[in-house]
């Protein structure tokens, strides 16, 4: 078992979808707890793809790949999770603000989330306010997460806050935003709960968020 | 040319007696705000654009305008001759959504776009010719060409999701789409440089450069990198990337552009180190936190810091990036008094 478990792991840091679904599947055959090959493979293996995107080892496109191959595990392996009754690390509402389409900061965010065991519902790009007040009220997430990279659509996120507020759904959720303009002092200066630089402090902010 | 960029191009030549100066990379996402009007209608009136572009050199007279004059339109201009839907705003430069985002369709049905009959491409050509006759009675030009790059117009057309990852999973591929996209960059660029009566250089744009590994850009980007360079030999080149990419710096260095404007986020000094004294620095005060939310003391201070770091040696003062929308006159008064008071000093 751990041989497979393993090479789940390593398939994933190396983005190698078809390696992953095969051995996901072999795994399960052999009656491997889902929820082992959650945490010790495609947890683990988003773990050190973080990691190496930290150490500059990885970039965009590896971490792209190795998402999209945790992803297609996923696939797979959620219908058992679901079965199994294992428990997600939360649930995050993920979007790029309105007037803004750049979607390569979200889906990373997003894909390094899932990875993570985190439940997503993407709003995609161009989101506006009322659309994740509405995704509030209606998936019970415990976060929202806004990603902006130009100047001009950061007051967006400002706007999207006072959405959550007016709509009186502001307590129920942290909201954490990121992309490349912005900084810890623009998330406190609208009111925002917390700011990740990349996608790995994405993980670890959701992470402290949702023990707060 | 007016003697801020005769100052400018002989700083780039290495000549003796500049200055160091102050310029700025000044484009459609702040020249509508700052004028306080509508981006549609900059786009217009070639009036109220030529009107806005001259009053800029009354108003920061030692200030150094890169490109210049620049018909300006985000990231459309190119990825529209590829097909891309644009969708215009009254704030901003028009977005773009890609016409797919599947790479067998790209590989199938890319075309090389024609400048003088694809997308914006001939518009911006013909707005060219038509400002040119009226720039010239008044001594002035247009004398550097824009364009993005590879990456940056590969990624508005197919998405960036698509082409990051098809650079690992299908290099083959992606390749071949990438050179197509260079060589339709070289035409575009030499269209441009065909409308005018001096022109000295290109303006290349590329952050996504900044998003690969070295061994990536080593593997499949720097031969088209190199080629585009190499193309404009003994030009002024200028190149644009403010996205933190030092891992990249050693090998920028060499490939062939003379001007790096690059990301607030890395020591000019570090920057300096990591590439040597063969390219000019521009940069590089933080284009969005200083330039368009500090104080014109913070910016002078952030400035005067650049260049004492360096000793106003190998750099062109000016932000780390473009001037950020809602970037204040008085932030880049600043910016230009810093540049005055270094060449006072050392005079």
């Amino acid at each position: 078992m751990g041989d497979l478990i393993n090479t789940i792991k390593e398939a994933v840091i190396d983005g190698d979808a078809k390696t992953v679904s095969a051995n996901v599947t072999a795994a399960l055959e052999q009656g491997t707890d889902p929820e082992t090959i959650l945490n010790e493979a495609m947890i683990a293996g988003m773990a050190e793809v973080g990691q190496l995107f930290e150490d500059g080892e990885f970039f965009v496109p590896e971490m792209l790949v190795a998402a999209r191959a945790m992803t297609a595990g996923m696939q797979i392996l959620k219908p058992q999770l679901v079965q199994a009754d294992v428990k997600s690390a939360g649930k995050v509402i993920i979007g790029t603000v309105q007037g803004d389409l750049h979607d390569i900061g979200k889906n990373l965010v997003s894909m390094m989330l899932e990875g993570a065991s985190f439940d997503i519902v993407d709003l995609g790009a161009d989101v506006p306010p009322e659309k994740f007040v509405e995704a509030v009220k209606e998936q019970g997430a415990q976060i929202v997460a806004m990603s902006a990279l130009l100047t001009t659509t950061m007051p967006a996120m400002k706007n999207t806050i006072k959405a959550l507020e007016d709509a009186g759904v502001r307590s129920n959720v942290k909201v954490m935003v990121g992309g490349a303009p912005l900084s810890d002092h623009f998330s406190n200066e609208i009111g925002a709960d917390g700011y990740a630089s990349d996608a790995n402090k994405a993980v670890a902010l959701a992470k402290k968020l949702i023990a707060a | 040319m007016d003697k801020n960029l005769d100052n400018f191009v002989r700083a780039v030549r290495r000549q003796s007696g500049h200055t160091v100066p102050a310029a700025f990379i000044v484009d459609s996402p702040w020249l509508p705000g700052y004028a306080n009007i509508d981006t549609l209608d900059y786009y217009l009136s070639e009036d109220t654009w030529l009107k806005i572009n001259l009053d800029l050199r009354e108003r920061f007279p030692t200030a150094t305008w890169i490109p210049g004059f620049w018909w300006e339109y985000g990231m459309a201009i190119e990825a529209s001759a590829y097909g891309s839907r644009l969708i215009f705003h009254h704030d901003q430069p028009p977005s773009v959504e890609p016409l797919s985002t599947d790479l067998q369709f790209w590989k199938e049905h890319i075309k090389a776009p024609n400048p003088e009959t694809d997308g914006l491409m001939p518009l911006v050509l013909r707005q060219m010719e038509r400002m040119d006759q009226r720039l010239e009675p008044m001594g002035l030009g247009q004398h550097f060409a824009s364009a993005r790059g590879m990456l940056t117009v590969t990624s508005w057309f197919m998405g960036v999701s698509t082409l990051m990852e098809s650079l690992i999973t299908e290099t083959e591929t992606i390749t071949l789409i990438l050179e197509i996209v260079t060589d339709s960059t070289i035409r575009w660029l030499d269209a441009q440089l065909a409308r005018m009566r001096e022109p000295l250089g290109i303006l290349l744009l590329d952050d996504l450069v900044g998003m690969i590994s070295k061994r990536q850009y080593l593997k499949t980007i720097d031969p088209l990198f190199r080629k585009i360079w190499d193309h404009y030999d003994g030009m002024i080149k200028i190149y644009h990337n403010d996205t933190p990419c030092e891992h990249l710096f050693p090998v920028l260095a060499d490939t062939g552009f003379n001007v790096f404007n690059f990301s607030h986020m890395t020591d000019i000094a570090a920057a300096q180190k990591l590439m040597g004294d063969q390219v000019l620095l521009m940069g590089n005060v933080a284009p969005r936190d200083l330039g368009a939310f500090g104080t014109p003391e913070e910016v002078y201070q952030a400035a005067w810091n650049c260049l004492e770091k360096v000793d106003g040696k190998g750099m062109i003062l000016s932000f780390g990036g473009g001037v950020s929308p809602n970037t204040p006159a008085e932030n880049i008064d600043a910016m230009c008094k810093a540049a005055d008071n270094w060449n006072n000093k050392t005079k």
